[in-house]
């Protein structure tokens, strides 16, 4: 058996370019969050054995959504570091496309309180006010140091 | 036929551009561009990317709160149709708008407002450091002596 | 019930060879093809397991299905038991089943047992093999039943072809001698087609049709001619007309022709009918004779018709048709389905399930509840409207009508907007704006927009008050322009000095070699001398007096030369001096030298590192080499 070579092979990395591929594309953080709710979470542990899973799919990690072939490689991957980053990663709620418009500035308004008088320009104007506060102590300093930068500079 | 925000960016995407990727749970994400499909195939967190809007609103970048996003709103009550209503709502959409940008780079500015001292005093601690490398001190003695006396010449006149 | 006797649904059974193919491509088809020796031994003994076991599966599959499929003589109905055991012999059709199924039991074996030995493969070489043998062995077995799988198909076919016949439901058999219009009746009666000729035995198996009569579904079987000998003596065409009359429960019409045009005798058909009168047992039977048009009853002689008229004793009706003018055939119909009819009704009536059913029937008729009148209830403005105009201004104005006026379908369009319900009429065709600006009109759409955006504007002006939009240009001196560019040229020279002492130790490792001067030529020196701001002529004199020429003997100063000449006497007595101490105090001082000098004599150890000789590249990526955009041509011809 030959051996494979594993550096500087980005581009013809055939598994990295089947892992970006939609076709076989693994499960997203919120589906993972949908899986990890208690009746979803007992299913996905207690499945029925298939052949064509790694193990006979009895031994899933919920949170990663793969498949071990033995409770030896799963508790090992448990305690992993591509385990820990996910469980850290999942603590957060997921991204949504509502997310994605509020950034953009497009909210959704169903007829409730509202709250334009309250919003304000107070951002706006409470940034301003400590920038002013700021630049009148610094107008201070800087008058103290100007000479001394004056001599400095001409050197 | 609606203007719909990406998914990854938070940028408009017209009629006809980008790409929309259905799951197969029927959830759909709809991309600017590829770079954005692209992203997202990576499986990155648009919140952790620096150049998405969802990136540069938390972190300030840019204008969060503020009462102009009060009139741009999906509002799920259906409105009859009125020929007043959609002339003011035109009108008041430019205004709107024109206000905002207004308000965006008095944002930036404030935003910006320190810098300019911050970067003078890192060059002068910068020349301070450095003045070596470009200059020896014989020469500089030589320029601070120079300049000394022109500054005298011009005292006496 | 019907459908538990079709026997058309039985999938067809391959020949052996066929059948191993179908099986062994299956295999091919639905396991893994890949394997290499490079594989875990584990995993190249589950691909081949996985063959082994596949391949018994689908044989298990495959003849299970076969022994479903195959009517099983004992849980059939009789009828059909026994009308197989005369078709195909019992015996041979159970032991062909029987082979399928100890194959069967036998695959699964080899397949087990080749499964544990593959468990001990210890090469994929020895696996493969393991496999062969598997799947050869299984083969074997198949091609063993090549004989019982052909017969198995032969009866499929034959099975395929049987009529559909219910033994449950009324039923109407036709029988007698042949040829005596059995299968003209039918044809009469019902919509079957069945062959009709002047010869005997033109009908060889079992026909049926089917008709109605009182709204209920009758079927008639047409039954192959019988003669008179004992019953061992009877072809397989007679024992089908046999088992038909001995178990299905129904009507039998026997047919006699009194002409004798069949050619028989009254009497040898009588006899007849008296020998399997015992299948006649609790059956409405009717004695039919036929060919009424050549030959009635009136006309034959005496005894013959006493002899015929006999069986009326026997509670069994005498009836006369004939197929040629059409006379008598619906009158022969109505009295043996009257008589099967009234026979089931009996027996139901005497059976359990009788008192259930009655219980329930119940005939319900509506009553007038009072004397209240309750018409149908008919809106005021449609009465009005009825009143005001006739008949003919009822009909409306209909989308139809304009679409006809219009052009027809295809060039007229219909107006979706002329129904809207807004403020003003004028409204409707307007044509609205969906996008300005990169913006949803929708999504600004508000009822009070207006007063949002008063308020916008009031909230405008108090920042405005608070200096917020203050245009204060941050002007910049001369002072601050002098301190930019000094540090921007600090920050350069930093950068070209961490870029050199990249070149010079890429990080990689390196032949570590004495240290070299930092400035290794003069040129270098005053260049730097220069860039620092100081006048390098001073440096380069005294680089130039150091650095002096070997001398030659023309150039040389004729003064030098003498003085020269002038020490020949002093040289003359040569003294042999040991260099090696010479300007050393100590012999101490001389071991440190030696020990230095060994040292430094002592070939370099390169470890394997990459020394000058070595190729580096610096710049491995050249800016113009991969940047633009490449459509046609490559990168190298930039």
């Amino acid at each position: 058996m030959t051996r494979v070579r594993r550096k500087r092979m980005h581009c013809n990395n055939k598994e990295l370019h089947r892992k970006y591929k939609t076709k076989r594309r693994t499960k997203d953080l919120d589906q993972v969050q949908h899986d990890l709710l208690p009746e979803n979470k007992s299913r996905l542990l207690n499945q029925p054995e298939d052949e064509d899973l790694p193990g006979l799919g009895q031994h899933y990690c919920v949170e990663c959504a793969r498949y071990y072939t033995d409770d030896r490689m799963l508790t090992e991957h448990r305690r992993g570091r591509e385990h820990k980053r996910r469980i850290r990663d999942l603590k957060a709620p997921a991204y949504t496309q509502k997310e994605a418009e509020a950034a953009a500035g497009l909210t959704t308004d169903n007829g409730r309180a509202l709250s334009s008088s309250v919003v304000g320009p107070q951002s706006l104007l409470s940034l301003k006010r400590k920038n002013d506060i700021e630049a009148v102590a610094k107008a201070a300093e800087k008058a103290a140091a100007s000479s001394e930068i004056t001599a400095m500079v001409t050197e | 036929m609606r203007l719909e925000k990406c998914y990854f960016c938070s940028s408009t995407c017209y009629p006809g551009h980008g790409t929309v990727f259905v799951r197969n749970d029927g959830k759909n994400f709809r991309f600017c561009r590829s770079k954005c499909h692209k992203n997202f195939k990576m499986k990155r967190n648009p919140r952790k990317v620096r150049w998405t809007k969802a990136f540069r609103k938390a972190a300030g970048k840019e204008m969060a709160i503020d009462s102009t996003f009060e009139f741009e709103k999906r509002r799920n009550i259906p409105v009859r149709y009125d020929r007043d209503l959609m002339s003011t709502t035109i009108k008041a959409m430019k205004r709107v708008q024109e206000i905002k940008a207004r308000r965006e780079r008095a944002f930036y500015k404030q935003r910006m407002a320190g810098n300019k001292e911050r970067e003078k005093s890192l060059n002068i601690r910068e020349i301070q450091k450095g003045i070596h490398l470009i200059s020896t001190p014989l020469a500089a003695n030589k320029e601070v002596q120079k300049s000394a006396e022109t500054s005298k010449h011009m005292e006496t006149d | 019930m019907a459908s538990i006797y079709n026997f058309k649904k039985i999938a067809p059974v391959p020949e052996a060879n066929d059948f191993l193919d179908i099986v062994l491509n299956k295999t091919q088809r639905k396991t893994p093809t890949v394997v290499h020796p490079g594989y875990k031994i584990t995993r190249i003994r589950q691909f081949y397991m996985r063959k082994v076991k596949f391949t018994q599966e689908t044989f298990d599959e495959k003849l299970r299905q076969i022994l479903e499929e195959f009517p099983v003589l004992d849980s059939v109905h009789p009828f059909y038991a026994d009308l197989m055991n005369v078709l195909y012999d019992k015996d041979h059709y159970k032991l062909a089943l029987g082979q399928i199924n100890t194959a069967r039991h036998l695959i699964d074996s080899i397949g087990k047992d080749y499964v544990r030995l593959l468990k001990f493969g210890d090469s994929l070489y020895r696996c493969k093999q393991l496999k062969r043998a598997a799947l050869g062995r299984m083969a074997t077995v198949m091609k063993r039943q090549k004989d019982s799988l052909s017969y198995l198909e032969q009866v499929r076919q034959h099975l395929a072809r049987l009529p559909t016949i219910d033994p449950n439901t009324r039923t109407l058999i036709v029988c007698g001698y042949p040829n005596v219009g059995k299968s003209s009746f039918m044809n009469k009666v019902t919509r079957a087609d069945v062959d009709v000729q002047p010869y005997a035995f033109t009908t060889k198996s079992l026909f049926v049709g089917h008709m109605d009569y009182k709204y209920l579904r009758w079927q008639v079987i047409d039954t192959p001619g019988i003669l008179d000998h004992p019953l061992e003596e009877r072809n397989t065409i007679e024992m089908q007309s046999i088992t038909a009359l001995a178990h299905l429960r129904a009507a039998v019409l026997f047919f006699i022709d009194l002409s004798e045009q069949c050619g028989y005798t009254i009497q040898d058909q009588m006899s007849l009918f008296h020998s399997i009168k015992p299948l006649f047992a609790n059956k409405p039977t009717l004695l039919v004779t036929s060919k009424t048009d050549v030959c009635t009853l009136n006309d034959v002689k005496p005894e013959e018709r006493q002899m015929v008229e006999a069986v009326r004793s026997e509670s069994i009706e005498l009836s006369q048709l004939s197929s040629y003018h059409d006379t008598g055939i619906i009158e022969t119909r109505n009295l043996a389905c009257d008589k099967l009819l009234q026979q089931r009704v009996d027996m139901k009536l005497k059976g359990h399930k009788v008192s259930g059913v009655l219980n329930k029937i119940n005939v319900a008729q509506p009553g007038k509840r009072d004397t209240v009148e309750r018409p149908a209830f008919i809106p005021e403005s449609v009465l009005k409207r009825r009143q005001q105009s006739g008949e003919d201004q009822m009909h409306r104005m209909l989308e139809r009508d304009l679409e006809v006026e219009g052009g027809g379908a295809g060039v007229f369009n219909v107006d979706l907007k002329k129904r809207y319900v807004l403020a003003s009429d004028e409204w409707k065709y307007d044509v609205i704006p969906e996008i300005i600006d990169g913006k949803n009109v929708a999504d600004f759409i508000d009822p009070d927009i207006e007063e949002k955006l008063a308020e916008l504007e009031r909230e405008e002006e108090k920042l405005a008050a608070e200096g917020l939009y203050d245009s204060s240009e941050e002007t910049t001196d001369e002072e601050d322009v002098r301190i930019r560019d000094i540090a921007r040229r600090i920050r350069e020279r930093k950068q070209i000095i961490a870029q050199e002492s990249r070149i010079k130790d890429v990080n990689r490792s390196k032949l570590t070699t004495k240290d070299k001067a930092m400035i290794s030529s003069t040129g270098d020196f005053s260049e730097h001398l220069q860039r620092l701001g100081l006048d390098p002529t001073l440096a380069d004199e005294t680089a130039s007096r150091i650095g002096r020429k070997r001398g030659r003997s023309e150039s040389r100063d004729p003064a030098v030369k003498l003085a020269r000449s002038s020490s020949v006497a002093a040289r003359a007595v040569s003294v042999i001096r040991d260099r090696s101490v010479m300007g050393l105090k100590d012999a101490r001082q001389k071991l440190a030298t030696e020990k230095s000098k060994n040292m430094s004599m002592r070939r370099m150890n390169r470890m394997a590192r990459a020394g000058e000789a070595d190729r580096a590249i610096m710049n491995k990526m050249p800016k113009h080499l991969f940047s633009g955009k490449r459509s046609i041509g490559s990168n190298d011809r930039r």
